[in-house]
């Protein structure tokens, strides 16, 4: 199992070189201009003070300059600055990882337990109250597009009733997490529900299948309990397939979800993200993206860790 | 069968949430029959809701704080860069100038100065310094006045305006970074301006540049200043300070212990990251906010607490004509008949009617209709599609072309006008593609040039911003060389002090301009202010100006209910 | 009722709810296990052989309606008494249902590679269901599984009780399978097709196995099949089955020697041997297609395809006939008249 591990680590490094590489020349060769994007349309600046704006932030070497000291910057822990602020990015990122952590961590919490939780459910008691629930919520989730669904929320919860606040993460009030829980609340659930949707379908269908399995059979003659047979025989041969699409999800937690971030006004990297690509603030958006890709290169790891774990015909390298 | 039932209950529950959700007002770039749909049913419930109670909240007790939000041209990273413009009430805040002046931006009186003269030929001004700290309790000195100025002369990213004004000084055309600019001198806690040549409204420019700290400034480069850390957490001299900034969360001005004057009765500011002026005015964090966009008009009028004010500013809506094809040649455009023509074609009065009923009015050069400045005797250009027609027909202009339209700005408005005007075009036989620009706008505009005609806005300060971009560096690049004749207008509008002089260049520009259409004019368009009464006690008889410039704006008779 | 009988089901139905509404697929039937024999169900497939069964057992779902007369398992105590046990009575995941399964009764199914669940180990498999149903250490039962392991002949008993499914060959999973079936040594065992997903050997010696069970130990075995080569080999009674209905039961001496409904001759007929058909014939086979259980007939449900069908066959219920003793024919051409 260390072998295992060990090798699918070790893949990961000239991957993360590679999508370095592209990241850095896929947004480079489009036609955004950070210094263009600091003056404003009515100010006039003269050619040679653009040029010497460019050349302070090291945009006149040519390109593959630019990329080998940005890369050896990387490694050396320095990420740059962002062009349009100011700030350095690894600030810029420290402060809107949590944000975006905290989010869409519990989203993935809530809709896995939820979603799990109902289509197994759904699958037991086919035709039953469960299953119209969860048919109800998995063509709500699917259908609804997470933004509608959001502005939703807010109209209902945050300005009709005024339970909630309608956006942002927190305010100067807030001392301890349970004071801003309330900002939590109503991203979170949009998040969830769009994500409760599929695996509520996927688990049900898994189990179903599964169900169906002779090994069920064999399981219930053996006159063990409903409740043994379902937990222990179906759940973990049904959960595969779910796992799948609960690890690729894993790079929400640091890619955020542009949607609910703009909708919220959600103060994480989605929203950094977005502002550094409308204005071509190149080191932002680099380190953004570098990390979103090392995160799905992670989860891919994740997963086939996790499927041997479930499933011992990986592990002993069959199948 | 189950499954279809349980979707169709599913659409139904889909749809009564979306009605239940939409009454209140629609968002922001929502087409007004949308929003019309919304507002009936908003209406409906809260004309059951009034019947059940009498008021909607009762006297209950606000907090002082006033709330606001920091979006387009603010932002809530950090405090705003007060040098582009003061940016919607923030910066008015935090700094003040050496003049302030009312909301008609007609009257001055000293702020940071205590006193000012002007010398006989206009050239010289000084400025006794006011006895004011800073808000880390140093003395603004008449050093900080010069050190300004220095400091404008370096900066890259910065109102036209100033940077006009900062030119005339002595000396501006030698100074280099870390040198003298001979034309500011000090003398203990006076400061004296030497001009080289007359400039018009500098008395104006003096109420909007806003002082900077020497003793905390010296030494910054000023070509990045924009991103300067001063930003994070500066030092300010105006009635607030800036006590927190979470960046992208929440940015709380306080009340400057050290301003010398009334103190202000609000005690903080709120600016949060909330994006949706709509949704934050309902959802009380937004208490005052002003818009042009009739989406969002139509959305504060529905709030009940919300008073409706009108603000009189120069915001020109029109469009930069490109009188050079993508090789480099004069186009068809290069021909003020075809210019001309093109005004004819477009009826704008009844885009007018349409988007800017009442706030909104046709002009036809830099002057505008209703006010004292406005030359009566230029044509008011009514739309007249034959006459185009015949005009185009005889400067020969080849219909087979296309005509490119772009624009930039984002609303849905201004999206739905351009179509409009596209088809107008469209109605006369003239082939028309019209696009949203896809990058940055300064790029477009002024760099790639792929249009004939872009839609541009123009927030005038005065009249001398409109004027001043048709001798810029970048309008050049589209228009070629223009008439002497009309850069000499220009020039004297600028310099002449004597206002029964200064009138006549105005006049004799706008019947210029409508000859040259060097611009090709729309309209003008008013600001709304929309404040939230119902918590805020406004001084009685306040009248609001220009939001994205300095004035009095009364703050210290602000209160909170 | 004789002494020795261990099962007993009387006017069994089972019929399943669909979208096209109510489809009978076990009709009204009737038949009696002797302790300590061999009874084979044959009969074509889809003919109901394995829906019987299950529902004798209670492993079909919920859409299935069982109702039956009588279900009786006659259980042997400790002190040699025997208790009926009403077996139509309970429902599905009942105590009482779930105690027989796997201690009194048990069933092995047609599919060896997918009967064993793959992500746990064969021995805890085997282990779960002594558990189920003693209370003894986990020690004292891998040891039992072990012995059992080598009773079924399984090489390397206490090494491969570790092993996974997945590392078996389809004959010693099938094994596997009989080991979870038998380590409660149940009275009676009910083998759905147990053979036919494995090859020739391996087929012999899973049935020699059978035999040996019967033989050492006494045990009633129920075999499914359509394997008619099976049940000339170690069936000691016969049912054959036709569209849900039993058409002819009888000791596998008199179906074999004399089968008297026209589906049990035509069903003796189609069975290739080797070395006893002259060269150039053909293989005879029955006339006609397996109905769609949806279809449901008036009369004799082999009617159309029955070279002997008289009008009255075509409507009505057939009468089960004796023409020997203990050996019964659904079929109106035995009617006394």
């Amino acid at each position: 199992m260390g072998k295992f591990i060990l090798k699918k680590v070790l893949m990961m490094i000239p991957m993360l070189f590679i999508v370095s590489l592209l990241v850095f020349f896929a947004i480079r060769t489009t036609k955004a201009d950070p210094v263009t994007y600091l003056i404003p349309a009515d100010v006039v600046i003269s050619e040679e003070n653009m040029e010497a704006l460019r050349a302070r932030y090291g945009l006149d070497a040519p390109l593959y300059v630019q990329y080998f000291r940005w890369i050896g910057n990387l490694l050396r822990g320095d990420f740059g600055k962002s062009i349009v602020g100011g700030t350095s990015v690894a600030a810029i990122v420290a402060r809107s990882l949590p944000a975006t952590f905290e989010l869409a961590f519990g989203a993935l919490i809530i809709s896995s337990v939820i979603g799990i939780t109902l289509g197994v459910l759904s699958a037991i008691h086919q035709n039953g109250i469960i299953d119209y629930v969860g048919r109800f919520i998995a063509v709500l989730g699917t259908s609804m597009p997470q933004f509608f669904f959001g502005i939703i929320m807010i109209q209902i919860f945050a300005i009709k009733l005024g339970w909630l606040p309608v956006g942002g993460r927190t305010d100067p009030s807030v001392v301890t997490f349970w004071d801003r829980a309330k900002y939590l609340v109503l991203p979170t659930l949009t998040m969830s529900i769009a994500m409760i949707s599929t695996l509520l379908k996927y688990s049900r269908n898994s189990m179903l299948e599964v169900l169906n399995r002779d090994y069920i059979k064999t399981a219930r003659m053996k006159g063990i309990s409903e409740r043994r047979v379902y937990i222990t025989h179906a759940l973990r041969n049904a959960l595969r397939p779910v796992m799948v699409i609960i690890i690729f999800r894993l790079p929400l937690l640091i890619g955020g979800s542009v949607v609910i971030e703009s909708v919220f006004s959600w103060p994480g990297i989605s929203t950094q993200i977005v502002g550094a690509t409308t204005s071509g603030d190149y080191p932002v958006i680099m380190v953004t993206t570098l990390l979103i890709a090392a995160t799905i290169l992670v989860s891919s790891v994740l997963l086939d860790i996790i499927t041997a774990l479930l499933d011992p015909r990986v592990r002993l390298g069959k199948e | 069968m189950k499954k279809r039932f349980a979707s169709f209950v599913a659409l139904a529950l889909v749809c009564a949430m979306t009605l239940a959700a939409c009454g209140g007002g629609g968002n922001a770039g929502s087409s007004t029959a949308a929003s019309t749909a919304a507002e009936e049913v908003s209406e409906a419930a809260d004309t059951s809701a009034a019947e059940t109670t009498e008021e909607t909240e009762p006297a209950a007790e606000n907090e002082n704080v006033l709330y606001y939000i920091a979006t387009d041209d603010a932002s809530s990273e950090r405090v705003n860069y007060p040098f582009n413009n003061r940016a919607r009430f923030f910066c008015n805040l935090l700094w003040r100038s050496l003049l302030t002046t009312d909301a008609d931006f007609a009257t001055f009186k000293g702020d940071l100065a205590s006193d000012y003269s002007v010398s006989d030929d206009g050239l010289t001004y000084t400025f006794t310094m006011a006895d004011v700290k800073w808000s880390d309790g140093e003395p603004v000195t008449a050093e900080d006045v010069k050190f300004t100025f220095e400091m404008i002369l370096q900066l890259t990213s910065i109102n036209s305006n100033y940077a006009n004004a900062a030119k005339q000084i002595v000396g501006a055309n030698t100074f280099q970074p870390g040198g003298d600019l001979e034309g500011i001198t000090v003398d203990g806690n006076t400061v004296t301006i030497q001009l080289d040549s007359l400039y018009a409204d500098f008395e104006k420019i003096m109420s909007q540049i806003a002082i900077m700290p020497k003793h905390v400034l010296e030494g910054e480069d000023f070509t990045v200043f924009a991103q300067s850390s001063f930003f994070d957490m500066p030092v300010t001299n105006g009635m607030y300070k800036v006590e927190e900034v979470v960046p992208a969360n929440y940015i709380i001005y306080t009340i400057n212990e050290h301003y010398e004057g009334e103190k202000p009765q609000i005690e903080k500011i709120h600016i949060s990251a909330l994006s949706d002026p709509i949704v934050a005015a309902q959802g009380g964090q937004l208490d005052f906010w002003n818009t042009n966009n009739p989406a969002e008009i139509e959305a504060f009028r529905a709030m009940d607490n919300f008073t409706e004010f009108d603000i009189n500013i120069l915001y020109y809506r029109y469009f930069v004509v490109n009188c050079y094809d993508d090789d480099g040649n004069p186009n068809a455009l290069m021909d003020p008949k075809v210019r001309q023509a093109l005004v004819y074609a477009i009826d704008r009065q009844a885009l007018v009617d349409a988007y800017y009923d009442g706030f909104g009015v046709v002009s036809n050069s830099g002057g505008v209709p209703n006010t004292p400045e406005y030359n009566s005797a230029q044509s008011d250009m009514a739309y007249d599609p034959d006459l185009a027609k015949s005009m185009l027909e005889e400067a020969g202009f080849d219909f087979s072309q296309t005509l490119r339209l772009r624009y930039y700005s984002g609303d849905q408005t201004t999206q739905n006008f351009m179509e409009a005007i596209g088809a107008m075009l469209n109605e006369i036989g003239i082939q028309t593609d019209v696009m949203k620009f896809e990058n940055d706008a300064t790029e477009e505009l002024w760099t790639l040039r792929n249009y004939e005609l872009a839609q541009k806005n123009l927030s005038a300060f005065t009249y001398s911003e409109w004027y001043g971009e048709y001798i810029n560096e970048n309008y050049a690049k589209v228009l070629g060389d223009i008439d002497p004749e009309f850069s000499q207008l220009i020039t004297s509008y600028n310099t002449t002090v004597d206002a029964a002089e200064r009138q006549q260049s105005f006049d004799d520009l706008q019947m210029m301009e409508q000859e040259m259409i060097y611009k090709l004019p729309l309209f003008t368009v008013n600001q709304k202010l929309f404040v939230n009464t119902d918590k805020i006690e406004l001084p009685s008889g306040i009248e609001f100006g220009n939001p994205w410039y300095n004035y009095d704006m009364q703050f210290e008779s602000w209160s909170v209910k | 009722m004789e002494e020795n009988t261990i099962l007993r089901v009387r006017k069994l139905n089972t019929s399943f709810k669909t979208e096209d509404g109510i489809i009978p697929i076990v009709k009204d039937v009737d038949f009696d296990v002797k302790r300590g024999s061999i009874l084979a169900i044959v009969g074509e497939s889809g003919c109901g052989k394995s829906v019987t069964m299950n529902s004798i057992c209670r492993l079909l779902g919920k859409n299935a309606e069982i109702q039956a007369e009588a279900i009786d398992y006659m259980q042997q105590e400790a002190d040699g008494s025997i208790r009926t046990v009403h077996m139509k009575d309970l429902t599905n995941t009942s105590k009482e249902m779930r105690a027989l399964r796997g201690k009194e009764i048990s069933m092995i199914f047609q599919d060896p590679m997918s009967s064993l669940n793959p992500v746990y180990k064969v021995g805890r498999q085997v282990m779960e269901a002594l558990l189920q149903h003693n209370k003894m250490s986990k020690q004292e039962a891998m040891a039992r599984v072990i012995e059992m392991f080598k009773q079924l002949g399984i090489p390397d008993p206490e090494n491969r009780v570790n092993n996974y499914p997945f590392e078996f060959s389809g004959g010693m999973k099938q094994r596997v399978v009989i080991a979870i079936a038998m380590i409660n040594n149940p009275q009676l065992l009910i083998a759905d097709e147990p053979t036919t997903a494995l090859d020739v050997t391996i087929q012999a010696q899973i049935m020699e196995l059978m035999v040996r069970l019967k033989e050492e130990q006494q045990k009633t075995i129920i075999l499914i099949t359509h394997n008619m080569g099976l049940v000339a080999e170690t069936a000691d009674e016969v049912a054959v089955m036709y569209m849900g209905r039993v058409v002819e039961t009888g000791s596998a001496d008199q179906i074999f020697a004399n089968p008297a409904h026209p589906y049990t001759s035509a069903l003796m007929q189609s069975v290739p041997v080797l070395g006893a058909m002259e060269e150039g014939k053909e293989l005879a086979t029955i006339p006609g297609q397996t109905p769609n259980p949806k279809d449901v007939t008036d009369g004799c449900e082999f009617a159309n395809r029955c070279d002997k069908c008289m009008e009255c066959c075509k409507t009505g219920l057939v009468g089960n006939h004796e023409i020997e003793p203990g050996h019964f024919v659904r079929c109106h051409l035995y009617r006394k008249s």
